[in-house]
């Protein structure tokens, strides 16, 4: 045994070897079975230790305290050399170093502060898009510039890499509407409307839906996390710090590619959708290319694609706006980009409902 | 101090990113108890020295020893083992910045550790103290200033009571005296557990007050390895340049030399 207990007076604790953690906790017990048998006085004599660790030092300030507590009078003596320095090292450390509450936000208080985090989001937002729609709409047209590099970059990742996925996803939908509906309308012998249907419904809605969808996945989230990467590592204070406004340098180049991208992306997404219909009729449904052909262009109205395209825009500034709000706003490190870079595609997809929802009840209202 | 076989030896280390070489034979060793400052211009490679030699990057060609064991031989297991004992603390820092300084210290000790958890505590809050932030134990990373984060690297670096600690920078950022502190605490950890260290540093100063040996980089070569006073011997222009702090008159020439 390397602490042993020498019955003098006063009682005398050695140990011997390396006070680390075997020995620390054996030291502390035996403290503790001398406070709990009311001796009043020990020696704890550490002359015969060669090393200690930290562990053994946090037991040696434990079963000081707890003598303190328990009313027994307890020394150390005799320790040399290094273990000397490293014990007084450490429990002079220990002692400067109280303990200290953690943060805890109380349940009522924890409301409050969401209820202002709340509006001073939306202020930040409506105030982010201020900014982007004068950085974007008005100041090119005050001659304060445009960085075009930075437009052709976005554009290229925004949209061109965007073109396989968004075509994919668009006939496999047109292909699932078309069936979907062929199967009801078979019972009227009108297959022929499913190349109506089908073009009304994407036209109007649904290729700008899918693509605003896929855009928000692929883009938006890299908006955000790129944005508030820059944040995290310092390079947006040192934009501002050089005179650069950020919403000038990083989001109104997003706006113009994806401006220009979405809408270009939709009306391939239309031609997708529609097609993979055609595809069905004529091969599936054995209808002449001739007859679906014209019962499509038909339904092809300029009205239903000027709407469909202007939801592309909207969706297209949602996802910018909604992206670099995001991007911007985050806190904390790398867990902070991960959660702002969700929360963003999260609102995207919610706003992008939204707005297509304004659209429909907007479209009741008028007619 | 030289008796003991060296706790690290590094044998013609030759590193690369990519197709450039960023190190090209480089050899040093460490004894038990020493304290070793590597030093060298920005952008020597003290930082890829640094990576290679605790196993986060591996090197093209070369040796490093730990323990006498060769790092490049361990498997993961072993490797980990080698790892609890010896600290790391980062350029940038490398602190979780998701989790308060108190739960970074805590969050290693537990992975590697089971102590009750009052000894797990008392160790965090003495640590922390050690390195004066004994007031910040439960703020986030990204709330403390640079010279706070280098600090904290510095305790939870020294949290699992290494044996060998690597420092990249722990005085860059600092005031002079929290600088000279640190200093101190090293010197005073060498003096009271025999921790050997491996510091990164400019600091002439520091260097000076802590080091043993020095380990001088340039472009990627080692240009010295030996002890302090031989510098003031040494015939190499670099050295004593650096050592004299003489405005670099090569300057525009290296960063030709850098670029091609
Ligand atoms: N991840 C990386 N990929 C490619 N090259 C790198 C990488 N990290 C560093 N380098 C290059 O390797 C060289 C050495 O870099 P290193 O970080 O080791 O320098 P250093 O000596 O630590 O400089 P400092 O004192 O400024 O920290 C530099 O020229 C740098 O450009
Ligand atoms: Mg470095």
């Amino acid at each position: 045994m390397a602490v042993e207990l020498e019955n003098r007076d006063p009682l005398l604790l050695r140990v011997t070897g390396d006070l680390s953690e075997d020995n620390g906790r054996e030291l502390f017990t035996a403290v503790e079975s001398l406070i709990a048998a009311k001796r009043d006085r020990v020696v704890v004599e550490l002359s015969a230790v060669e090393v200690v660790d930290s562990v053994g030092c946090a037991y040696l300030c434990r079963a000081q305290e707890h003598a303190r507590k328990g009313g027994l009078a307890l020394s150390v003596l005799g320790a040399r050399g290094g273990p000397a320095q490293f014990i007084s090292l450490f429990s002079s450390s220990l002692a400067r170093s109280k303990p200290l509450p953690r943060p805890h936000v109380g349940f009522l208080e924890g409301i409050g502060d969401k209820v202002f985090a709340a509006f001073a989001e939306i202020k930040q937002f409506g105030l982010l898009m201020v900014e982007t729609i004068y950085w974007s709409f008005i100041a090119p047209f005050e001659k304060k510039g445009v960085r075009w590099a930075g437009v052709w970059d976005e554009g290229y990742e925004i949209g061109f890499r965007a073109v396989g996925i968004v075509m994919i996803i668009n006939v496999l939908l047109g292909l699932i509407i078309a069936m979907l509906s062929a199967a009801q309308l078979k019972m009227f012998n009108a297959e022929i409307y499913v190349a109506d249907l089908v073009t009304i419904a994407f036209t109007r809605e649904l290729a700008a839906l899918m693509t605003g969808i896929v855009v928000a996945a692929r883009s938006g989230s890299a908006i955000a996390a790129e944005l508030a990467t820059m944040v995290v590592q310092e390079e947006v204070d040192a934009l501002k710090s050089m005179g650069f406004n950020p919403t000038k340098y990083l989001v109104t180049p997003k706006i113009f590619s994806m401006v220009i991208c979405m809408p270009a992306l939709t009306i391939l997404a239309m031609v997708a959708g529609i097609s993979a219909a055609f595809m069905l009729g004529v091969f599936q449904f054995g209808i002449s290319a001739e007859v679906w052909g014209t019962q499509t262009m038909n339904a092809l109205t300029v009205e239903n694609i000027t709407l469909g395209l202007a939801k592309s825009l909207c969706y297209a500034l949602v996802i910018v706006i909604v992206g670099c709000h995001n991007g911007l706003r985050v806190k904390g490190g790398a867990r902070g980009v991960g959660i702002v870079t969700t929360r963003s595609v999260v609102m995207d997809i919610f706003f992008i409902i939204v707005v297509a929802a304004l659209f429909a009840a907007a479209s009741v209202i008028t007619t | 101090m030289a008796k003991r076989a060296p706790i690290l030896e590094v044998k013609d280390l030759v590193a690369h990113y990519g197709t450039i070489k960023v190190l090209d034979g480089v050899s040093f060793d460490v004894q038990h108890g020493e304290i070793l400052a590597v030093c060298g211009a920005s952008g020597c490679g003290k930082s890829t020295l640094l990576k290679h030699v605790i196993g986060l990057l591996k090197p093209t060609s070369g040796t490093i020893h730990m323990w006498r064991r060769d790092i490049a031989s361990l498997d993961e297991e072993q490797f980990n083992e080698i790892q609890t004992r010896f600290g790391v603390s980062f350029q940038s820092g490398g602190l979780f910045n998701s989790l308060s300084l108190y739960d970074n210290l805590a969050m290693v000790i537990n992975e590697h550790k089971k102590y009750e958890p009052e000894i797990t505590d008392a160790i965090i809050r003495s640590k922390l103290a050690m390195v004066g932030l004994e007031h910040a134990q439960h703020i986030l990373p990204s709330e403390l200033s640079g010279g706070m984060k280098k600090r904290a690297a510095l305790a939870r670096a020294l949290a699992l009571d290494p044996e060998l600690v690597f420092f990249d920078e722990p005085s860059a950022g600092l005031d002079p005296i929290t600088a000279a502190g640190l200093d101190e605490l090293l010197l005073n950890l060498r003096r009271s557990l025999g921790l050997t260290v491996v510091v990164v540093t400019h600091e002439l100063n520091s260097v000076h007050n802590v080091a043993d040996r020095i380990l001088m980089l340039d472009r990627g070569k080692a240009i010295f390895f030996g002890l302090q006073d031989e510098i003031e011997h040494s015939d190499n222009e670099r050295l004593r340049q650096f050592f004299s702090r003489q405005a670099d008159a090569a300057m525009t020439t290296r960063n030709v030399d850098v670029e091609d």
